[in-house]
C-alpha cells in the first residue's frame, strides 16, 4: 500500500523446483492470519479504488460510455463494501490500525457512491468533484496501511 | 499455391480459436498481479500445445479417426467412458464460461446485464450449428477473431523493454504472493492446454477429410497457428502489466476492469475493440465448444456425425449440441459470475488433463493407427513431459485455488 502504483515486477532468480512444495506451505500458512488478510483486503480496496479512478478519468475524456462506467462503479462499490465488512470482522492485534484502515476503505466507498450517483445523472463537475474525493480516499487508506503494516520505529 | 491458401486458412483458424475467454482473463491477471513475469507459462502452455495439436492432427490423417474414437477403439469404452465424463464435464464449464464471456461484452455494449444475454447467445451459437456448415464454422468465425490482433498491436503500441518480456520466458519465483502466482500459472497452463482444441482439431481434420498428403499442412498448421495464438496471450499479459499493473490495478477480479485495458491506448475505439474481441473470441469458442461436446459423445457411442450433415442425419449430434448449448447457458442465466467460473473452469481444465494427454502415448506409437508416422524420439519425449506436468497440474490447482488463488 506504501507503494499504490507498483512497478511492473521482474524478478530474474529462478527456481528450484524442490522449494515449491515448502514455498506453498508458508505462504499457505501466512494466508491463514487474520493481519494477513486484512493487509489483503486492503490492497483489494486499492486496487478498486484505482480501477474507479481509471474508468473515471476514461470517462470524462469520452473514452468510455456512461452506461460501462456507472456499471463498473456499481460493481467496485459492492466490492468495497464487501472490503470494509471483512476488515470490521477480522481480528489483529492493534485496533487502532483496523479502525483507520475501515474509515479509509469507507471514504472510498462514499466517493464512488458519489460519483456513481453524478454519472447517472451526466453531471461532469459532480463527478470531477467525486474523483478529489477519491484521491483524497486512496492516499487516506495508503497512510491507514503504511501505519497499520509498515515498519514500526 | 492451394496448399499454401489451405495453411493460411488453417493458421488463421488457429489464431482465432487460441484466444478465448480463458486465456484472455488469465494472462489479464497474470499482468496486473505479476507483470511480465509469467510469461513462461504462455509459452511453456504453447509449445504443450503444439505437440499435442500435431499428434491429433497426424492421427486424424493417417487413421481417419479421432482422438476420442482412437482411446475408444484402442482402449474399449470402459476406459474411455473416463475420459468421456471428465471431459465433458470441463467442457460443460468452459461452454458456460465463453457464453458467460459473450454476455459480458453485450453488458459493456448495451448496459443490459449479462445474465439477459445468455439464453440468446446459447440460441444465435445453437441457429449457426444448426444451419452452418464446418467450414462456415471454422473459418467464418475465426477470421473474424483475427480483431484480437489488437492486444499484440497495444503492447507494440505501448513500447515495452522488450528485454524485460524475454526475461518473462524464463520461470522465475515470485517477489510475492506465492500461491496466487502459481495458481495463475496453472491456470494460465489449463487455459492454453485446452483438450478440447485438441480434439476439435482432430474432428476437423476428419470433417476435412485430411490424408497423408495433410501432414506438411497439419505441421505447419499447428506450429505457426498455436504461436500466433500465443501471441496474441501474450499481447494481453503485456498490455494488462503496462496498462493497469502500473496504475495500481493488481487484482483483476471484475470484469468491468477488463475494457481498461484497451481504452489508454486507443481511447474510445480500445472499449469497442476490447468488446469486439471478447464477444467474437468467446462466440467462436462456444460454437467450437458445443461442436465438441457432440462430437464427443457421438464418437464415443459410435453414432453418425458431422456438421456438414442435415440435422435429420445425425439426430443424436445434433441434440448433444442443442442440450449443450442451453444447459450450458444457465448458470449465468442464474447470475453465476462469468469471470469466477472462467478462471475455476481454467483450474479444473488443468486438473483434468491427464485423462486426455495419457492416451497419446499410446496412440501415436500404435503402427496400426499412424503406420510410418508414429511418434519419433523428440514427440514422445514431449508427451511424456506433458502427461508430467499433466499430473502435476492435477496435484496442486485446486488446492492452490482453496488456499486463496483468485
Amino acid at each position: 500500500m506504501a507503494h499504490p502504483t507498483r512497478a511492473v515486477p521482474h524478478n530474474d532468480r529462478h527456481f528450484p523446483v524442490g522449494c515449491l512444495c515448502l514455498l506453498l506451505i508458508l505462504a499457505g500458512l501466512a494466508g491463514c492470519s487474520s493481519s494477513n488478510q486484512v493487509a489483503q483486503q486492503s490492497r483489494t480496496a486499492a486496487s478498486a479504488a484505482q480501477t474507479v479512478s481509471m474508468v473515471l478519468d476514461a470517462w470524462v475524456e469520452g473514452a468510455a460510455p456512461s452506461a460501462y462506467a456507472t456499471a463498473a462503479l456499481h460493481s467496485v462499490g459492492k466490492t468495497l463494501a464487501d472490503v470494509e465488512a471483512q476488515i470490521r470482522s477480522a481480528e489483529i492485534a492493534e485496533p487502532a490500525g483496523r479502525a483507520g484502515l475501515t474509515a479509509a476503505v469507507n471514504s472510498l466507498s462514499v466517493a464512488v457512491a458519489h460519483a456513481e450517483a453524478e454519472l447517472r445523472v451526466n453531471n461532469r463537475t459532480e463527478v470531477k468533484s467525486a474523483q478529489q474525493d477519491l484521491r483524497a480516499a486512496m492516499r487516506s487508506l495508503a497512510a491507514a496501511y503504511t501505519s497499520a503494516f509498515g515498519p514500526k520505529p | 499455391m492451394k496448399k499454401l491458401l489451405e495453411i493460411s486458412l488453417g493458421v488463421v483458424t488457429s489464431v482465432g480459436g487460441f484466444l478465448e475467454v480463458g486465456s484472455m482473463a488469465t494472462a489479464a491477471q497474470a499482468g496486473a498481479a505479476f507483470g511480465f513475469q509469467l510469461i513462461w507459462a504462455i509459452v511453456l502452455g504453447t509449445i504443450c500445445i503444439i505437440f499435442l495439436v500435431e499428434m491429433a492432427g497426424r492421427f486424424a490423417a493417417m487413421s481417419h479417426h479421432t482422438i476420442s474414437e482412437g482411446i475408444r477403439e484402442r482402449f474399449g469404452f470402459n476406459v474411455f467412458l473416463w475420459p468421456l465424463l471428465v471431459v465433458l464435464l470441463v467442457n460443460f464449464m468452459v461452454l458456460s464460461a465463453e457464453i458467460g464471456g459473450v454476455a459480458i461484452a453485450l453488458e459493456l455494449a448495451t448496459g443490459i446485464g449479462f445474465q439477459w444475454w445468455a439464453l440468446p447467445v446459447a440460441l444465435l451459437a445453437w441457429l449457426l450449428l444448426w444451419k452452418g456448415t464446418f467450414g462456415f464454422i471454422e473459418k467464418g468465425v475465426s477470421v473474424l477473431g483475427l480483431v484480437t490482433l489488437c492486444f499484440v498491436v497495444g503492447s507494440v503500441m505501448l513500447k515495452p523493454d522488450w528485454t524485460a518480456v524475454a526475461g518473462g520466458a524464463v520461470p522465475s519465483l515470485p517477489a510475492h504472493d506465492a500461491i496466487n502466482y502459481w495458481f495463475m500459472a496453472s491456470s494460465i497452463l489449463g487455459a492454453s492446454i485446452s483438450p478440447y482444441l485438441f480434439m476439435f482439431y482432430s474432428s476437423g481434420a476428419i470433417e476435412d477429410k485430411w490424408d497423408e498428403s495433410h501432414l506438411g499442412a497439419n505441421r505447419a498448421i499447428a506450429g505457426l497457428g498455436m504461436t500466433f495464438g500465443g501471441t496474441i496471450s501474450i499481447g494481453v499479459l503485456i498490455v494488462a502489466a503496462l496498462v493497469l499493473a502500473t496504475r495500481g490495478i493488481d487484482q483483476v477480479d471484475d470484469y468491468h476492469q477488463l475494457p481498461l485495458m484497451l481504452i489508454p491506448i486507443f481511447g474510445f475505439w480500445g472499449f469497442v475493440l476490447f468488446v469486439a474481441s471478447l464477444a467474437i473470441a468467446c462466440f467462436g469458442a462456444a460454437l467450437e465448444v458445443g461442436l465438441q461436446q457432440a462430437y464427443l459423445v457421438a464418437q464415443g457411442f459410435g453414432w453418425t456425425w458431422g456438421e456438414d450433415r442435415k440435422p435429420r442425419d445425425d439426430p443424436g449430434f445434433s441434440a448433444v449440441y442443442t442440450a449443450s448449448l442451453f444447459l450450458a447457458a444457465i448458470p449465468i442465466v442464474l447470475g453465476l459470475d462469468p469471470l469466477r467460473l472462467t478462471i475455476f473452469s481454467m483450474a479444473v481444465t488443468a486438473a483434468s488433463l491427464p485423462l486426455t494427454v495419457v492416451p497419446f502415448l499410446f496412440l501415436l506409437n500404435d503402427e496400426r493407427y499412424v503406420g510410418e508416422h508414429r511418434n519419433g524420439i523428440i514427440s514422445n519425449a514431449a508427451v511424456i513431459f506433458i502427461i508430467a506436468l499433466a499430473f502435476v497440474l492435477a496435484v496442486v490447482t485446486i488446492p492452490l485455488q482453496i488456499f486463496g488463488g483468485t
